[in-house]
């Protein structure tokens, strides 16, 4: 929770932040197509332009039924997401797109759609405007079961080379699909050094819960954290702007790109993170931050939730767990059964001990993948291969075991490298030696 | 834009001295008295010129008006920075409270009304027409003066006795009121031109009030010296609030600790 003189207000951010930014770096902000140059020019990934149709001419010259895919049009020069059209995909054999809202619209839908671009009538001040047609992301598996018509995105504002904030923006119902705030879209505030979220806000009123799902707002990481902050970062000193958010998408095989800057970010964000801004950017006023790396440590350090240390992961991602620890593996009546595991990096596979496989029900013909010659210190042995899924350190792991003769061990799985991917093995055996250090 | 809302404002200032006329008798009576023990020019510049100019023949309902304009912008940008109302910029609520101050509060708030309710059936009406931006606004104006009309011819029988006197200026300020109304609509939703309009009204009725008060408008013109410098001083102060709006201690009171 915050003070009121924590809280970041409108004539605050004018005054000591908005003064800032440069004239010619704000108008780079505000042109969506300016702001792609500027990405590719700095390497940061971004969604992929496909087209910019200038005039009635070529909107009459572009081949649209080159459109396969799921793909964007929208303004140049829009704001707050208006005339933003989301096309799913186009339908095999006939001329027809199927919409986000699951409608269908014809070659001419598209067109019009265009032209009214062009003619500005989503444009900042009523001027003709250009209209683009951008690659829209393949919506990550972390998030498909939040989003409602549309793609979540994450909005973090950086000053000073410095991630201050961060918010994960999900559309619902009553925003047509779009991530905006002020048109009905949920916020919920991240946690800066983990990437998980916190808080949630709906309309400026505190959310605890999906009004649809009845399913926490707390406790969503959010995939990639690092490599969002990073390109966060990255993106602030190409921008040139001093005082920004960064919009990110993330797309399942290209990871976080960055699809649009704001150089008057909104502060509804602070609902969402149940912080005030004016506080954190006081807090890394005068800093000489060196490089992009250390920006990102400065916040992960000085903006951690109080749940952050108790939080099993690196900074990578990776799950951090002992090299003795318990797990739940999943019977043949699809119940979690848990399990003393011992992790051993010094051997390829899993294995799990025969009598209490057979205990689970594991041993059934269609749980059984096939037998296998292994080499072992004691030799040559034939074994059964089964189909092993579990639980370890809160993450699902699908993979397959061996069966072995661990009767007399009182640890009945051992878990091999090629289930450890992801994973970080502290060598503490046990609690008590916590406690000796 | 800018030209047309200056030309708006003389003409705001030229109503009040053609129907206001009463509004500042009072100040008038108390300039007498205070004529006799003579200021010297050297303290009272201002005070001495106004004097002059009244005795010339200018309007002291003029004077007084221009002397409270300011003080007017002032409240319209205290109520932005400060409590945080929007309202459409700074001109058409001062604007509208010139208005205010003419027809009084009642009065205006019913052709108000009028005009905004004939501008958004005209709007509905000329949306299916098709037609470009100019030639449809005209049509607007055309209904909008249409109902202003109707309203004119029937204000004696439904006792408005403000309406009765009505000049041209009150009408066309408001129809300029109207006009962002409906801007708003066009490009936000009909909530917030709806509420941007009634905080336009809201700013525009506390700023006649002020302008109204007798005892105002009689020591700004005793002390014109101070009054216009001391309002420049307020638009500075209001200027460098750095704080929280009122209504964002609203919005963030969540936040806040108990």
């Amino acid at each position: 929770m915050a003070q009121l003189k924590d809280i970041l207000g409108i004539n605050a951010r004018s005054a000591d932040f908005l003064r800032l930014n440069k004239k010619s770096a704000r108008r780079r902000a505000d042109d969506k197509l300016l702001t792609k140059r500027m990405l590719r020019k700095a390497e940061i990934p971004h969604p992929k332009l496909l087209a910019k149709l200038k005039s009635r001419k070529a909107v009459e010259k572009f081949d649209w039924l080159s459109l396969f895919g799921s793909f964007v049009i929208k303004p140049v020069q829009g704001l707050g997401g208006q005339g933003v059209l989301v096309v799913r995909k186009k339908l095999k054999d006939v001329n027809k797109w199927v919409l986000a809202g699951g409608k269908l619209a014809q070659i001419n839908d598209l067109k019009l759609h265009a032209l009214d671009i062009i003619e500005g009538r989503y444009s900042r001040n009523d001027l003709p405007d250009i209209a683009m047609i951008e690659e829209r992301v393949k919506i990550h598996p972390s998030f498909r079961k939040l989003a409602i018509g549309g793609t979540p995105d994450v909005r973090v504002i950086v000053h000073n080379k410095v991630p201050v904030m961060a918010m994960l923006r999900l559309p619902t119902e009553e925003s047509g699909g779009k991530a905006n705030l002020h048109q009905g879209a949920v916020g919920l505030g991240i946690d800066m050094a983990t990437g998980i979220t916190t808080y949630g806000v709906c309309k400026d009123a505190p959310i605890r819960f999906f009004s649809d799902s009845n399913k926490k707002v707390n406790g969503i990481a959010v995939p990639e954290w690092s490599k969002i902050l990073k390109l966060a970062v990255e993106t602030q000193v190409a921008s040139k702007l001093s005082f920004l958010s960064v919009d990110f998408l993330i797309d399942k095989e290209k990871g976080p790109l960055v699809l649009e800057l704001n150089d008057q970010p909104g502060l509804s964000i602070q609902l969402a993170n149940h912080a005030g801004l004016k506080k954190r950017l006081e807090r890394i006023e005068g800093l000489e931050i060196e490089n992009v790396d250390q920006g990102v440590t400065v916040a992960r350090t000085l903006f951690a939730s109080r749940f952050a240390g108790r939080v099993k992961r690196t900074l990578e991602g990776q799950v951090v767990i002992r090299n003795l620890e318990t797990v739940f593996v999943l019977n043949h009546d699809k119940k979690k059964v848990s399990a003393l595991a011992k992790l051993d990096t010094g051997a390829y596979s899993t294995s799990i001990d025969k009598e209490f496989a057979k205990e689970l029900g594991l041993l059934s013909p269609d749980n059984v993948l096939w037998e296998k010659e292994f080499k072992s210190a004691l030799g040559r042995e034939k074994r059964k291969l089964i189909r092993l899924v579990y639980w370890l350190g809160g993450r699902k792991v699908v993979g397959r075991a061996g069966l072995s003769d661990r009767k007399h061990l009182r640890r009945k799985v051992l878990i091999g490298r090629r289930d450890l991917r992801g994973f970080l093995i502290d060598p503490v055996r046990y609690e008590f030696d916590n406690k000796v250090k | 834009m800018l030209s047309i809302l200056l030309f708006a404002l003389a003409s705001g200032m030229a109503l009040l001295v053609t129907s206001g006329g009463e509004t500042v008798r009072a100040a008038e009576v108390e300039m007498v008295p205070d004529s006799q023990t003579a200021s010297p020019i050297w303290l009272n510049p201002l005070k001495v010129g106004i004097k002059n100019a009244v005795n010339r023949g200018v309007s002291v309902n003029t004077i007084v008006l221009l002397l409270l304009f300011p003080l007017t912008a002032a409240l319209v940008a205290f109520s932005r920075q400060v409590v945080g109302l929007n309202g459409f910029g700074i001109f058409i609520p001062a604007l509208v409270s010139v208005a205010f101050l003419s027809t009084g509060i009642l009065a205006g708030l019913v052709l108000f009304l009028a005009i905004v309710l004939a501008a958004i059936a005209a709007r509905y009406g000329v949306n299916k027409a098709r037609l470009p931006y100019l030639p449809r606004m005209a049509v607007l104006i055309w209904v909008v003066v249409m109902a202003v009309l109707v309203l004119l011819i029937f204000s004696p029988a439904l006792s408005l006795d403000r309406l009765v006197g009505l000049g041209i200026y009150p009408v066309l300020l408001f129809i300029m009121l109207a006009e962002s109304n409906i801007e708003a609509q066009i490009t936000r939703t009909w909530q917030t031109a709806a509420l941007m309009t009634a905080e336009t009204i809201a700013i525009a009725i506390v700023a006649s009030q002020v302008m109204g008060t007798v005892a105002i408008q009689e020591w700004v013109l005793l002390n014109p010296e101070i009054a216009v410098l001391t309002i420049l001083g307020l638009d500075f102060l209001i200027g460098s609030y750095k704080g929280l709006r009122l209504s964002e201690i609203w919005r963030f009171r969540k936040l806040i600790d108990k």
